[in-house]
């Protein structure tokens, strides 16, 4: 199949689409990129690859390289925006009195079973932030962290958490059981 | 919720998204938190935390979609040639004017809104890091001035933030090479950020991460500096040239020098020289020579540094801006002088002196200093000591360098005058000055 009209793109460009295509199709079903993004992805990607083709020396390696990089950055920003929605939650949650609600009075009980599943570090750098309202530079001095790198810790952490919550391997009544 | 009390899949896209009121978020982290199987199953998938695929839409034939990309893209081709055949000159002419006005210009002169433009700028500025750092911080600068002003809907938002990352990475280059290291640092942060948002293309991740490297090495951070190098070169291996490559090579040549590990920096130097073919450039093969002289110097292969500095002599004269001649003149002074060859060492060594202050490089010349204080004691010159103690003090007066320096030089001036200068406060005050040249107001401490 031709890729492109090679009087619209230059011939080293349709044929380097031609030699990479069926790869590049396997990064892009691999990584499950849905289809209404999946156009948007490859467009930056081919743009970029006209403007810097001088630069670039392994064209095809380059193309499939980069294609799978912004997978990962595609995934890697919707689960940022995922954790800023969980954290948004909790601090919200979290500075409502106790007992606003039943649901609400739970969730400090629940929460602290969800955290005893997460690593110690992840969990002291969690209680501080929600059970005690510590914003990040206050956390890292508590702890004795870099200011420099608490945002990527706490993200890590926010990871482990999003991990834990829809873990569907572990269950409240096992949390309550141990506590 | 719906009637089973289950969140609906519209309410887990929404908390994803951001889009969700307080109320919904609230409910949705209470329900899961509380243990959910349902739901907690839903939202993995949902939220592509799950190893099994989201069952979504029928994927269309990617090939396809690359194709009607491509024809997309086409569109763009011509347009994007004759900016970079017009980038070249548009950039000599934007930076005949004074700095200022090139600040206007870039605002109100849509022909200067190119991707081109901005590239050229930036390849200028690292051009400019080595002999002018503070010019290189100025045209990075401008270069950022000038990215707002690109259109989205031409270069993609990934290539923009790809240019966006390489400006904050080549102004924390530039801020590195002139000592302004916390400044560096924050501005690498900032083009890490920018790389999150760009095309992921693997080159300019690699030339972040080299920048990042010699920052280390400077921070005195080397083995963060030696990883970032390996990552380097890790990227450019795959994609990119073989000058690259070698560039990276030198920094962290560097890097392992600094380290003490002087065996493997000499081999590293001379892999990364044999990468050079003949003319390619030809100011980074002299910077690395240059390095490597040093460190078969300090390695004791006295004979090897001398020879590879007479072959590399004419390429000195050929390429050398006056720093580089004056960096000659004081390794050429130091091998003279292990040669025992002191009188020829001591004329090399007052010469790279007298230039590093003419040109305000007071704590090189410092070091220098040092080397010549070393000859003078071994020679048991007092007088000459003294007199060399008492010429830098003034200078630094003069140049007004941090009172923490110029203590540390009086604790020199102070054992000059007692005739007590040993070699080891002589290698403890060339080492404080080394770090002092890139942490103003640090303290020196003697070991004694």
């Amino acid at each position: 199949m031709a890729i492109a009209d090679p009087l619209s793109l230059s011939d080293e460009i349709a044929r380097l689409l031609e030699n990479c295509a069926p790869r590049i199709a396997r990064v892009l079903d691999r990584h499950s990129i849905p289809d209404q993004d999946r156009e948007d992805l490859l467009q930056d990607s081919l743009i970029a690859l006209l403007l810097k083709q001088s630069n670039i020396e392994h064209s095809e390696a380059w193309l499939v390289g980069t294609v799978r990089n912004q997978c990962l950055l595609y995934w890697r920003k919707r689960r940022r925006s995922l954790y800023q929605a969980v954290d948004y939650a909790l601090l919200d949650s979290m500075a409502r009195p106790v007992g606003a609600s039943d649901e609400e009075s739970h969730l400090r009980h629940d929460l602290g079973g969800v955290l005893s599943h997460i690593s110690e570090k992840c969990r002291a750098i969690l209680k501080l932030r929600y059970g005690y309202g510590c914003d990040p530079n206050e956390t890292a001095a508590h702890l004795g962290y870099q200011p420099s790198g608490i945002q990527r810790l706490t993200s890590r952490c926010l990871d482990a958490l999003c991990r834990q919550m829809v873990d569907v391997g572990w269950t409240d009544d096992a949390t309550r059981e141990s506590s | 919720m719906n009637e089973d009390n289950h969140l609906h899949r519209q309410d887990l896209l929404r908390f994803r998204s951001g889009e969700a009121s307080p109320a919904t978020g609230r409910a949705v982290v209470a329900h899961l938190i509380s243990g959910c199987r349902n739901c907690r199953s839903q939202a993995a998938q949902v939220w592509g935390l799950s190893d099994r695929e989201e069952a979504g839409p029928t994927r269309s034939d990617s090939s396809a979609t690359i194709a009607r990309v491509a024809q997309k893209v086409a569109v763009h081709r011509d347009r994007f040639a004759e900016e970079s055949a017009a980038a070249p000159a548009l950039l000599e002419e934007l930076l005949k004017h004074p700095p200022l006005r090139r600040f206007t210009l870039v605002k109100n002169r849509s022909r200067l809104r190119s991707y081109a433009l901005v590239e050229a700028l930036l390849a200028r500025c690292q051009q400019a890091v080595f002999d002018m750092p503070t010019e290189a911080i100025e045209i990075a600068r401008l270069a950022q001035e000038l990215l707002p002003e690109l259109d989205p809907s031409v270069y993609g938002h990934g290539p923009i933030a790809d240019l966006k990352a390489r400006a904050w990475g080549c102004l924390g280059h530039a801020q590195r090479a002139a000592s302004r290291l916390s400044d560096a640092e924050s501005s690498l942060e900032r083009a890490d950020a920018m790389l999150e948002e760009g095309t992921g293309d693997p080159l300019e991740e690699a030339q972040i991460l080299y920048f990042r490297s010699i920052l280390l090495l400077a921070q005195r951070r080397l083995p963060e500096g030696l990883r970032a190098a390996d990552r380097a070169l890790a990227r450019y291996r795959r994609f990119g040239s073989h000058l690259k490559v070698a560039r990276v090579m030198l920094g962290k040549a560097m890097i392992l020098s600094r380290k003490g590990e002087l065996d493997k920096a000499i081999r590293t130097h001379q892999r990364a020289l044999a990468m050079f073919q003949v003319g390619e450039d030809q100011r980074m093969a002299l910077a690395g020579r240059h390095n490597l002289i040093w460190d078969l110097h300090h390695a004791g292969r006295v004979e090897e540094a001398l020879s590879l500095l007479s072959e590399t002599l004419p390429l000195y004269y050929q390429l050398g801006d006056r720093v580089t001649l004056l960096k000659l003149r004081w390794v050429e002074g130091q091998l003279l002088n292990k040669l025992g060859r002191a009188d020829e060492a001591i004329e090399c060594l007052e010469a790279a002196r007298s230039g590093l202050i003419e040109a305000e490089i007071a704590y090189e010349a410092a070091m220098v200093a040092f080397d010549l204080a070393a000859i003078h004691s071994d020679r048991g010159q007092t007088g000459a000591m003294k007199q060399l103690a008492a010429e830098m003090l003034q200078v630094f007066q003069a140049l007004q360098i941090p009172r923490e320096t110029i203590a540390a030089w009086l604790v020199f001036r102070e054992a000059a005058e007692a005739e007590a200068v040993t070699a080891t406060l002589l290698a403890e005050l060339a080492n404080y000055f080394e770090k002092a040249a890139k942490q103003p107001g640090l303290k020196f401490r003697t070991s004694n």
